[in-house]
């Protein structure tokens, strides 16, 4: 026998054994795969935007074919999504309540008053280790963008120092409220009656402001005194409110309030 | 010639402590109004032990300890008592001080020594005293003094030392106090030495300070206090650190995350010492402090001898102070003083120097950093200031403790030396903050 038989011989036996070998693994270590994990995943966005509360579309995806989760698990995906999930799961489609993220402060830092001018670094979390950042309100935005950094969609864009949240774009994922420092960007549900109800600071641009109950117009309802971040309000039933001038930190919630608008 | 003495890294910033080095302290007078904050301290605030509306006298007990690692405050003004609430305090929280109407009077509790003589009373007695007189480190930190000096039996003390360094560029409070009280000062080394029961003891003076040096070398001289030495030191800046005066001195370190205690050192301050001087021998607590008012903006630059609680801006206008062209005020000295947002905030034992900056001082821009190493050895302490301020932005606080944040102690030399003026500082202690939380928070969940 030539040399040349003899390794294409034994070539050939060696890839047998090794057929044979697999083949076995294959029989014996399989692993039962639902194929519909697959097709929910390939439903699915694909971006991994962790929005749902899982580590990415995969993990998603085998949530909801073990039942943990429903057709509306995508939070960004909308109607589409949910719709071909259902029909892979062959269940009633129900859709994802969707929220977006929302600033409550409207100044930019041209409009509000501050205490002091900051040059540290561009960053809202280091800015906020000096005082709490630079504007006299509480809960005023401190501005340096560090939102529209986090943002994976670029939903946010700094205009004026105030970041601007496109809803469009916005998934609500969530990661520019827990990297404010101030906490002042939360998640709402996208109905035009609930972002309304949250706007802050249509007061943050009057000067010369005491913070002080007109104690004629008053209407005594004790809707301040009851909403007083700080506890500052003084109030009993039947008699005007009293601001307690030490506790008061401007935050202008009573102001926001007041139904007759008598606070100033 | 004598030995010099330093540690390794650090920087040079321009002394500039001619405007006040040679102006002898003047008394400050009492203000109309004193807020007291209720911590002024390192550890747990004080108790309020006074209602609005009581009168109380210079000296008198307003807050008791709320712990061992804590101090008492004491009334710097006779007079009544006009609320206790939230204040705006110089590091930068609201905290829960006494406002005191001053009535004028300057009437005191009586100051008695209640031991006679210190060299035959007990080291647990003084130790007592100088609780009991609200002695607080002055140099900066704040750290309760009796804390200081009573060191767990397992961790023996031979070392005792002074720091009179000052090597923060402007400020002259310590060097005027070392001029002026200078037997004092040496009285008060001396209990401190009995107290510790340590074998060996320094004073640690920077040469750019040649009088003070003069002074108390022919002092110790001619009272022949063989016990004492004084070490002239390198006029560097951060020698007057802790760690780095304990380096220079006796080449000993600190290990991460220790104290000096763990190696037989205590450093005192030079106010402490005075204080501590005060507080024995005459019995009086520590209701006022010496602040060095200086910078560009100041007019008539001064050293003063300031009540505790007195709101800053009565001291800026006391030294005709520019209000048009100021462009900063910084609490303490330019490396590691904080800026302050409010001119209404009160001395307090903290407090050894106001810098008033002007328009002159520009803001600075920050670039990139071109890792060019200048921060990396500048560290008095060996960090890596630009890596780790590098982890800190992009939120890797576990790599930034890996890499030993914790021990940075914001001496500002990495980015006083910065070329491209990154405020490495500032990510430091934004990093320190997130890992101290975490730290918490695991704490917490066990």
């Amino acid at each position: 026998m030539t040399p040349l038989v003899t390794t294409v011989l034994f070539m050939a036996a060696l890839g047998s054994i090794a057929a044979i070998v697999l083949i076995a693994a294959a029989r014996f270590f399989a692993v039962p795969a639902d194929p519909r994990v697959e097709a929910v995943l390939a439903a699915l966005p694909g971006v991994n935007c962790g929005a749902c509360g899982y580590s990415g579309c995969a993990a998603a995806a085998a949530a909801v074919v073990r039942g943990e989760s429903g057709p509306g698990v995508c939070l960004i995906g909308k109607a589409e999504v949910s719709a071909a999930i259902a029909k892979i799961m062959q269940q009633q489609e129900t859709a994802a309540k969707r929220k977006i993220a929302y600033l409550c402060c409207s100044r930019n830092t041209a409009d509000a008053k501050s205490r002091f001018s900051y040059n540290g670094p561009a960053d809202c979390r280091a800015a906020m280790i000096l005082y709490g950042g630079g504007k006299t309100c509480a809960g005023g935005c401190i501005g340096h963008g560090t939102c529209e950094t986090a943002c994976p969609v670029d939903a946010i864009t700094m205009k004026n120092n105030l970041p601007v949240i496109d809803p469009a774009r916005c998934t609500g994922c969530g990661l520019c409220v827990k990297i404010c420092p101030k906490n002042i960007i939360a998640l709402i549900e996208d109905t035009p009656a609930a972002v309304d109800k949250k706007r802050c600071a249509e007061y943050c641009m009057q000067d010369n402001l005491q913070f002080e109950v007109d104690q004629e117009k008053c209407i005594k309802c004790g809707i301040c005194f009851k909403n007083c971040p700080v506890d500052a309000i003084v109030w009993e039933k039947g008699r005007p409110a009293f601001i307690e001038k030490e506790k008061c930190i401007g935050c202008y919630t009573c102001m926001r309030l007041c139904p007759p608008k008598v606070i100033g | 010639m004598p030995r010099r003495y330093t540690f390794n890294g650090g920087v040079h910033p321009p002394h500039s402590k001619s405007r006040t080095e040679r102006l002898p302290i003047e008394v400050f007078p009492a203000p109309k109004k004193v807020i007291i904050p209720l911590s002024q301290h390192i550890g747990a605030p004080a108790k309020p032990v006074v209602k609005r509306g009581d009168r109380v006298l210079v000296g008198q007990v307003l807050g008791e300890p709320g712990g061992f690692v804590s101090s008492p405050v004491h009334s710097s003004v006779s007079g009544s008592v006009l609320s206790i609430g939230p204040y705006a305090h110089p590091m930068g929280r609201q905290i829960v001080s006494i406002e005191i109407e001053n009535d004028e009077k300057n009437e005191t509790i009586a100051f008695t020594a209640s031991i006679k003589a210190w060299r035959d009373a007990a080291p647990q007695e003084l130790v007592q005293q100088i609780q009991a007189a609200g002695v607080v480190g002055m140099g900066g930190a704040g750290f309760p003094t009796h804390v200081k000096l009573s060191p767990p039996s397992n961790k023996p003390i031979d070392i005792l030392i002074i720091n009179g360094a000052e090597c923060e560029p402007f400020l002259t409070a310590d060097h005027l106090l070392m001029l002026e009280r200078t037997g004092d000062f040496i009285e008060g080394v001396l209990i401190l030495k009995k107290i510790l029961n340590a074998k060996k003891c320094f004073i640690g003076i920077e040469e750019n300070k040649p009088d003070a040096v003069k002074k108390i070398t022919s002092l110790l001289n001619d009272a022949r206090l063989r016990e004492i030495r004084l070490c002239t030191l390198i006029a560097k800046y951060p020698q007057g650190g802790e760690k780095q005066l304990i380096r220079a001195i006796t080449g000993r370190e600190v290990p991460s995350g220790g104290l000096p205690m763990d190696i037989g050192c205590v450093v005192q301050n030079v106010g402490t010492t005075v204080a501590v001087f005060d507080a024995v021998n005459r019995g009086i607590p520590l209701y006022e402090r010496v602040v060095t008012v200086t910078g560009p903006a100041v007019g008539s630059p001064k050293n003063l001898l300031v009540r505790i609680g007195t709101p800053i801006n009565f001291l800026l206008e006391a030294c005709s102070f520019n209000q048009k062209s100021v462009r900063k005020i910084i609490m303490g000295g330019p490396m590691m003083g904080l800026a302050l947002s409010d001119v209404n905030v009160p001395v307090i034992k903290t407090t050894s120097g106001l810098l008033a900056v002007d328009t002159t001082t520009p803001a600075l821009r920050t670039y990139p950093c071109i890792n060019c190493g200048h921060c990396i050895r500048a560290c008095p302490i060996n960090l890596v200031p630009s890596r780790i301020a590098k982890y800190i932005e992009k939120e890797n606080y576990q790599a930034a403790e890996e890499w030993n944040v914790m021990d940075c102690m914001e001496c500002g030399s990495c980015a006083y030396i910065c070329p491209a003026k990154i405020n490495l500082v500032h990510w430091m202690k934004l990093g320190k903050y997130h890992v101290q939380a975490s730290r918490a928070a695991a704490a917490a969940r066990k």
